[in-house]
């Protein structure tokens, strides 16, 4: 590999663990991490091709509240690093190895998610002392130091011998590798279990029901079917107001405009 | 434009004020809220580095520049695109308190903590729940239709064109209605939002399911073109569509049934791993044709 595409690798890293904590700008998810990846080994297809698999696997992988999710970034750097660049692994090695490496990377999240603390302890300091730039020092530290958590994994698998990487890979049986790709259409439903399970209520199911059976047993495009369960949310809810308009109630019409606005935001 | 600075001089002068240039500044540190998020205080560091151009610009004074670090310092935790609209708050309070108005420390906290745990429960399912599913779903249906480069470009943009534009709105509106906020927050309206957007949640969640979840059977396609040999193309079709359309649901109700039990999603994926590899070996299950 050239030092140019070592170097863009090693900063996609960095930039990926950074946001992989931050969950602001979503370069961390894998459709554009591998993608990333991808373009700077010169293999763009076979990044993209690997970041939308990882992405449909992970869709749901997400903190709620103070619970950590196993972890996205690593996996999705050091699988694209693997399959794009000089050990090309096929696309199925790179999606059986992501789950062994999302555990490493969510023990990694947790055990610096404690040792921040520290960190925030000197920020302690500098606000007894009035110094705001080393409070803000402190943070960007602590962004560093999330960011290395990607890099320096991603620069150990670096240094390994493709070789051995190639040949630990072929011990692996084709029936493994091969049933782990058939079962990845099944794997995106953890994903999708998790997002559920947050959401639920018992008022809420069978709202689950009405927008899996309009789109199971019709061919519309998901951002018709968006626009349906947006117009069914406004309608239900209008219905609900009028009923409780014989009630005494004001700013019945204020409500409707909010959620107008509400959807726009989406 | 006398009578103006006329206005000005009779009531009490402002001694500080923020700056446009200190929005900016405060808006662009709202993407960076989670860096140093720990498991003492969550994102109270974040916190406190998103209001400091602010604590810069309104405390020259040390002693006060000292309290105020300190305050910011303290707990804090919520949905972190939400977060704007608490900084906007939290912003017009300071601003109000630096000028010598009537507000105290405790106030300013118990703002930022009446408003962390409605907006988590409406930014978590918004954002994470449905805004990003829906997006990266149809992102990755992209990449895998065939549409490359297209996928991951428009879910970095779309996502990011939707997060910022709404961190600058809530982040001024929470600032020009200051605690007012607060007060509309008890009106119910919040209530009904979260409602709103739990539901059309979990209707694109239905939908999503329905797309992209799929045990592929290898058999489903056979069975489909006896059926319409017998009997049809419409009975074909449908025992083709509703056999996928059972497979799907049904195993995404077990993952949520074993989650709730408590069993870790990895343990899950190893679990389902185990079943494509021994229906992958038994001929029940095959791969699906983008990964042959």
């Amino acid at each position: 590999m050239s030092i140019i595409s070592t170097i863009l690798i090693l900063i996609i890293a960095f930039v990926v663990g950074m946001d992989g904590i931050l969950d602001e700008w979503q370069v961390y998810q894998p459709i554009i991490a591998c993608t990333l990846i991808g373009i700077a080994t010169g293999h763009l297809v076979s990044g993209i091709l690997l970041g939308g698999t990882l992405q449909m696997i992970m869709i749901g992988w997400m903190n709620v509240g103070a619970a950590v999710a196993p972890d996205i970034a690593l996996p999705a750097v050091i699988s694209a690093l693997l399959v794009c660049g000089p050990v090309a692994l096929t696309i199925k090695h790179g999606i059986a190895l992501t789950i062994p490496v999302a555990v490493i990377g969510q023990l990694l999240n947790v055990a610096i998610r404690k040792s921040i603390v520290k960190v925030v302890h000197r920020a302690d300091e500098a606000a007894n002392e009035g110094n705001l730039s080393k409070m803000n020092r402190m943070h960007l530290i602590s962004l560093s130091i999330q960011g290395l958590r990607v890099l320096i994994p991603t620069a150990l698998v670096m240094v390994v011998n493709p070789v051995y990487i190639q040949w630990l890979f072929n011990q692996v049986p084709a029936g493994v590798t091969n049933g782990i790709a058939a079962s990845i259409g099944m794997i995106s439903a953890v994903g999708f279990a998790i997002i559920i399970n947050m959401m639920a209520d018992h008022t809420l199911w069978i709202w689950l029901g009405i927008g899996f059976l309009i789109a199971a047993f019709s061919n519309l495009g998901i951002f018709t079917l968006a626009l349906i369960g947006a117009l069914l949310t406004l309608l239900y809810l209008w219905l609900v107001n009028k009923h409780q308009r014989s009630k005494p109630e004001n700013g019945g019409n204020d409500d409707m405009d909010d959620f107008d606005k509400e959807l726009d935001d989406l | 434009m006398v009578k103006q600075i006329h206005d000005q001089s009779s009531r009490k002068p402002r001694k500080v004020e923020l700056r446009p240039s200190d929005f900016i500044s405060i808006f662009w540190r709202s993407s960076f809220e989670q860096a140093s998020w720990n498991y003492e205080r969550m994102q109270n560091l974040g916190f406190a580095y998103i209001m400091s151009p602010a604590i810069k610009r309104l405390y020259p004074n040390k002693s006060d520049r000292i309290s105020a670090m300190k305050r910011h310092l303290l707990f804090f935790n919520t949905s972190p695109i939400m977060q704007s609209l608490v900084t906007g708050v939290v912003l017009s309070m300071e601003e109000q308190r630096a000028n010598g108005g009537d507000v105290d420390d405790t106030e300013i906290n118990a703002v930022k903590t009446a408003m962390m745990g409605p907006l988590g429960g409406i930014g978590d399912p918004l954002w994470s729940g449905t805004v990003r599913p829906v997006l990266s779903a149809f992102a990755a249906s992209l990449v895998i239709g065939g549409f490359g480069i297209y996928g991951p470009i428009l879910f970095f943009v779309a996502w990011n064109c939707a997060r910022l534009l709404f961190r600058y709105e809530a982040q001024k509106i929470g600032y020009q209605n200051g605690t007012d906020i607060i007060n509309f927050f008890n009106t119910g309206i919040l209530k009904t939002v979260t409602k709103a957007t739990s539901i059309f949640g979990m209707f694109m969640m239905g939908v999503i399911v329905a797309r992209w979840v799929k045990v592929n059977f290898s058999i489903t396609d056979q069975l489909a073109e006896q059926v319409t040999k017998l009997s049809g193309h419409f009975f074909g079709k449908l025992i083709g569509s509703g056999m996928t359309a059972i497979a799907a649901i049904g195993l995404t109700l077990i993952c949520i049934w074993l989650i709730r039990r408590q069993i870790s999603p990895i343990w899950i994926i190893i679990g389902l791993f185990m079943i494509g590899i021994i229906g992958y070996a038994s001929g029940i299950l095959s791969i699906q044709a983008f990964l042959v």
